[in-house]
């Protein structure tokens, strides 16, 4: 147990760590506007039949880079201001409003958000007339939203979740500013530049891609509640693409990406240049390699698989709004208390983390997209479920948000990750388990077992109609023999069902990593971040992958004439 | 042997006929040596090789300036895109895979965007595209001769004619860029010329400051290289009319491209928006459909010209569809030569090689085709018989020369269609004169007013216009109402034209740039039908 505390307070620097730029609510111009034209706007809503009963208002002014090289040119460069302005409405009451889940069908995410131009000579009335317009829409498809859901509740089967649709968050008041790191854009492009060569003449690669891009801004959030919230954000990501495709159809792709928040957090050329000709090196490997047979064996999944096996899995899972909609399958609705997973396993989602180990985390945030102050939810403790992931949608036994309603521009926030993370109470090194891997091939009498190095992604159902299963996309799979030989596998699918593949978790490795990524759902994509390390399974199903049904390219890639070419 | 040798003198000649004027730059070098492989490599066994191949590229550039009510979009900037098409046929000129409409949903060439600025990448593109092409090519040929076979369909023709090739290369200057700051400032103030006017929402305005690079090359020699520059002013709006109707409103000038514009032109235009907007928020709500003659000033013509003339001029050569019906993107006046098309008070031409119209560039300049040869400029309609079609190399049936017109856009291979459109009047009227004369002709109707239509879309609404009366000339703005049943007859019934031409750029539905120069057209018997919608819900507050 000292082990583990040690562990976290030398990796993890929370949002503590920020707190030195805070600044005056009272002084922020879009705070100050936002606020006139939402008390304007509440006292006439809230005596309208159906009354709107709480307004909020989200408004986002980013500054957005891209920048995207291939084949030693540049194909994408790009560099936009934008400011964003998003109104939430809630018509009917908390109990029933405009949000509810249709059990006829039909439900909408959609949250009304328009681009607004910049008022740097503060022309409050102005920029008033566009937050006026788009509350009219915003009220409106409220109004019309509440009078669908209160005809569904009427003529639907009852729910077996009676809990209201909104609990109000609390009032809260914050303001941080902070100083956005400038990133020397024609050093990255050079480097990428030089990287990209590294793709060329190769007859394995079909496509390469390099990019760079930064999004950093600052998101105002004002509410009917009272709360005013001003917060930063920065995302920088550099990385790489290589895809590849056999004769016979199996798509192949290595990719490397690097989230940092500063350009010293940036990979060195060195470093760069050495991960891009190992991940061409990788595609090679799979190029050639065997295609994997349908197969249950045990097998280990690395650190940064097991941290997207446990979002895709576990992770959607224990949102908190499918707990109530009927249509969703609640693998876990039931089972707050009781055994979920392995015993060795907790698992905690805390947005609050922008670092661990030194690398930023992208599920990093201080304020979810409803107002609510982010906090860290232990989801399982030593194997037992103990909490949702909640948004300001209340299920039964959980009546408040504990901070993890978010959403991308346009849509409405739900309950999703920040940054889960996934603790071992007892850890062995990473030799150590492939030794228990070998072990467990024999014991097991199997011909092989697998080692998951990378997952792309998949998905996973959730839905009642379908069954409630995952398939994930491994895109590096080696066989690993009894005698300790290792092969490359390509065309390999992870398929399962979440409770039966989570208890057979039997060890896990002291090697924590970081998976940082963008996750899509109903409210639109979201920065998340896992961490994990890897574990050994007892088994793991495989099968076979979709192929491609296009023939890959007749002729080589045009390099054979490289050095003989006229430019 | 000495067959043998001729033949190879030819193919080399076929394929590298090109290579002495190809202008020196990574576009040709990469268009040129991935054209040569291609004809040469791309092969599936027992299938028909390649035998025409024709790139083109294209390096777009673009600037703009945004602002609303005072407000101002940052102005963005991006490096320049680089898109890709091609054109790749199998078999031979006398039959290929061409002209056909086999099960690929639409007619149209393989596409790429976003391709890396280097040699390299672009022959990369090029080398993935050319394998889509061909096979997709060999699939259309395996079909085409199929359905040929089936239907007994036998043809003295070739389905690709020769044509002498044309060249035309110009230097590409670097883009022009116009500095962010003035330019910026200038629609910010512009814009806040909306905060003045209460019922508006919403007063927008952008500049746009463009360049397109084109590079073409095909294996019979033909190629081109050309810079187009664009500019232009757009004004767009939201309100509540009087009559509680939620309407939107936009419209684009043309400006001298490459240049700040000047902004008291500008801030008069905008002022001429703003007089627009006012009587389209104090327009009354049409009651009564109306049949009778109607004056379409010059943005109404173009609508009108647009929908009635120009796409019926276009695709001459029908193409062969697997499914044996009629084309039905085929234009309607292909068969009409020497038929009355149009009213004798105007003419219209074609003019591919005009660049420019008082200043403003137009769309369809074009010194060299989609297939390689150089336009010629077309009388089209004269005294109302329709004189010349735009042709291209694949005449079918009628087996005439191409003219040069055969344009390719995102959404077809190159198909026969107009590039610059000029209607111009024979006897061109001033504006009191037509007006005078849409007067007497309501008169001599028994009609109680007339209309000026000022903007519409034919087959959906009016969105501009004015009721005039017969007995005192007395106008009034109105809205509501919607044209029904115009068909290519209404050309004919164009009474009279003005002299007030105006060129707008447009686009047809197949991703072609055109231009458009039309004057004020009075036209005869139109039905205009009142809407059914009922008024927008008014806002719950009063606009801050």
């Amino acid at each position: 147990m000292k082990k583990f505390c040690l562990l976290f307070c030398m990796l993890f620097l929370t949002a503590a760590s920020f707190g030195q730029n805070l600044c005056q609510v009272a002084e922020q111009w879009p705070l100050q506007q936002l606020e006139t034209e939402l008390q304007r706007g509440m006292k006439v809503f809230k005596k309208q039949k159906p009354a709107v009963y709480y307004l909020s208002y989200t408004y986002t002014e980013q500054e957005e880079k891209s920048l995207a090289v291939a084949e030693s040119g540049v194909l994408r460069q790009s560099d936009q201001n934008r400011a964003y302005l998003g109104v939430m409405a809630r018509a009917g009451s908390p109990r029933l409003d405009n949000t509810r889940e249709l059990k006829s069908g039909g439900s909408s995410y959609y949250m009304p958000t328009v681009g607004v131009p910049f008022f740097p000579n503060k022309d409050g009335k102005a920029f008033r007339t566009f937050v006026w317009r788009l509350t009219q829409d915003a009220v409106d498809g409220a109004q019309k939203g509440f009078t669908r859901a209160q005809a569904d509740s009427l003529t639907s089967s009852d729910r077996s979740d009676p809990s209201d649709d909104f609990v109000f968050p609390p009032k809260e008041q914050y303001c941080r500013e902070e100083a956005f790191p400038p990133f020397d854009l024609e050093k990255i492009k050079a480097l990428l530049l030089k990287a990209s060569s590294l793709a060329q003449g190769e007859k394995f690669i079909l496509d390469s891609n390099f990019s760079f891009s930064t999004r950093m801004g600052y998101r105002y959030f004002v509410d009917s509640v009272g709360s005013r919230i001003k917060t930063p954000f920065v995302y920088a990501r550099m990385g790489y693409m290589v895809t590849g495709q056999t004769a016979d159809g199996s798509r192949l792709t290595r990719s490397e990406y690097y989230d940092v928040l500063n350009e010293k957090e940036l990979p060195n050329e060195e470093k760069f240049l050495a991960d891009v000709k190992r991940s061409i090196a990788e595609l090679n490997t799979l190029y050639t390699a065997p295609e994997a047979e349908p197969m249950t064996a045990p097998a280990i999944l690395k650190n940064r698989a097991m941290a997207v096996f446990v979002h895709e899995v576990l992770g959607h899972r224990v949102e908190g709004h499918r707990q109530k909609d009927d249509a969703f399958g609640k693998t876990f609705t039931e089972k707050v208390g009781k055994p979920v997973v392995s015993p060795i396993l907790s698992i905690v989602d805390d947005p609050t983390l922008a670092y661990f180990d030194g690398i930023p985390l992208r599920g990093f945030y201080e304020y979810d997209d409803e107002g609510v102050k982010s906090r860290p939810v232990t989801i399982i403790e030593n194997g037992v479920l103990k909490n949702f992931l909640m948004s300001s949608s209340p299920i039964e036994g959980f009546p408040l948000s504990n901070g993890h309603g978010r959403a991308a521009l346009g849509s409405r926030p739900v309950s999703r990750m920040g940054n889960t993370r996934v603790i071992a109470s007892e850890t062995v090194p990473y030799q150590k388990l492939e030794q228990m891997l070998l072990d467990e091939i024999k014991r097991q009498g199997k011909p092989y077992g697998f080692i998951i190095e990378d997952l792309s992604g998949g998905f996973t159902q959730t839905s009642t109609y379908a069954p409630q299963a995952f398939k994930l996309e491994p895109t590096m799979v080696y066989r690993i023999y009894p005698d300790g030989r290792k092969e490359a596998v390509r065309g390999a699918d992870m398929v399962g069902t979440p409770l039966v593949s989570f208890n057979k978790v039997l060890a896990a490795a002291d090697d924590y990593a970081v998976f940082n990524g963008s996750c899509g759902a109903e409210s639109g994509w979201v920065p998340v971040s896992g961490i994990a390390p890897s574990v050994l399974l007892e088994a793991l199903e495989i099968e076979k992958t979709e192929k491609s049904g296009d023939k890959p390219p007749l002729l080589p890639p045009p390099y054979d004439a490289k050095k003989g070419g006229s430019k | 042997m000495k067959k043998i040798c001729l033949f190879l003198c030819l193919l080399t000649a076929a394929v590298s006929g090109w290579s002495a004027s190809v202008p020196d730059n990574m576009y040709f070098h990469a268009m040129k040596d991935e054209m040569k492989r291609s004809l040469k490599k791309l092969r599936m066994k027992d299938n028909p090789k390649p035998y025409y191949i024709a790139y083109k590229l294209k390096n777009s550039y673009s600037q703009v300036w945004s602002a609303n009510l005072g407000g101002e979009y940052a102005a963005s900037s991006s490096a320049p895109n680089l898109e890709i098409s091609a054109v790749l046929a199998v078999g031979s000129a006398k039959e290929d895979n061409l002209g056909f409409e086999g099960d690929r949903f639409y007619y149209q060439p393989s596409q790429m965007g976003y391709i890396p600025q280097s040699y390299w990448g672009i022959r990369h593109a090029l080398w993935q595209m050319s394998n889509q092409e061909f096979l997709a090519a060999v699939d259309s040929y395996k079909k085409k001769q199929t359905y040929k076979e089936q239907k007994q369909i036998k043809q003295d023709y070739p389905d690709f004619a020769s044509a002498k090739q044309a060249t035309f290369v110009e230097e590409i200057p670097a883009f022009a860029k116009l500095p962010d700051e003035p330019l910026q400032a200038m629609v910010t103030r512009l814009s806040a010329k909306g905060k003045g006017v209460d019922y508006l929402n919403r007063f927008g305005v952008n500049i746009v400051n463009e360049q397109a690079d084109e590079y073409y090359l095909n294996s019979d020699g033909g190629l081109y290289q050309l810079c187009r520059k664009n500019m232009y002013v757009g004004f767009s709006a939201e309100f509540y009319n009087q009559a509680g109707y939620l309407s939107q409103f936009s419209k684009v000038y043309p400006l001298p491209a490459g240049v700040v514009p000047n902004e008291q032109e500008l801030s008069q235009q905008a002022d001429e928006v703003l007089r627009e907007l006012d009587q389209m928020y104090r327009a009354k709500k049409v009651e009564q459909p109306y049949l009778g003659p109607v004056l379409l000033t010059p943005r109404a013509a173009v609508s009108f010209l647009e929908d009635l003339f120009v796409a019926d001029m276009n695709h001459v050569t029908p193409l062969l569809q697997i499914t044996g019906a009629e084309d039905p993107t085929a234009g309607a006046f292909r068969n009409k030569e020497g038929m009355r098309v149009m009213s004798n008070v105007v003419e219209a031409y074609d003019k591919p090689l005009e660049r420019e119209y008082r200043g403003i560039t137009l769309q369809g300049f074009m010194p060299v085709d989609d297939e390689g040869v150089r336009p010629q400029e077309l009388k089209l309609v004269s005294s109302g018989r329709l004189l010349n079609l735009p042709l291209s190399r694949r005449a079918g049936k009628k087996n005439l020369p191409s003219n040069g017109h055969a344009r390719m856009g995102d959404k077809t291979y190159p198909r026969e269609a107009l590039s610059n459109v000029f209607i111009t009047a024979k006897n061109p009227l001033s504006q009191e004169e037509l007006e005078a004369k849409l007067l007497a002709r309501c008169r001599e109707l028994e009609l109680e007013y007339g209309y000026i239509l000022h903007e519409f879309q034919p087959g959906q609404k009016v969105l501009q216009a004015e009721r005039i009366y017969t007995a005192d000339g007395r106008r009034e703005p109105v809205f509501f109402f919607e044209p029904v049943g115009l068909n290519a007859r209404a050309l004919r019934d164009i009474l009279a034209a003005g002299a007030d031409d105006k060129m707008y750029a447009l686009m047809d539905v197949y991703g072609r740039k055109y231009s458009l120069v039309a004057p004020s057209l009075l036209v005869d018997e139109t039905e205009l039908t009142v809407r059914e919608q009922t008024p927008d819900r008014k806002p719950l507050i009063a606009k801050p």
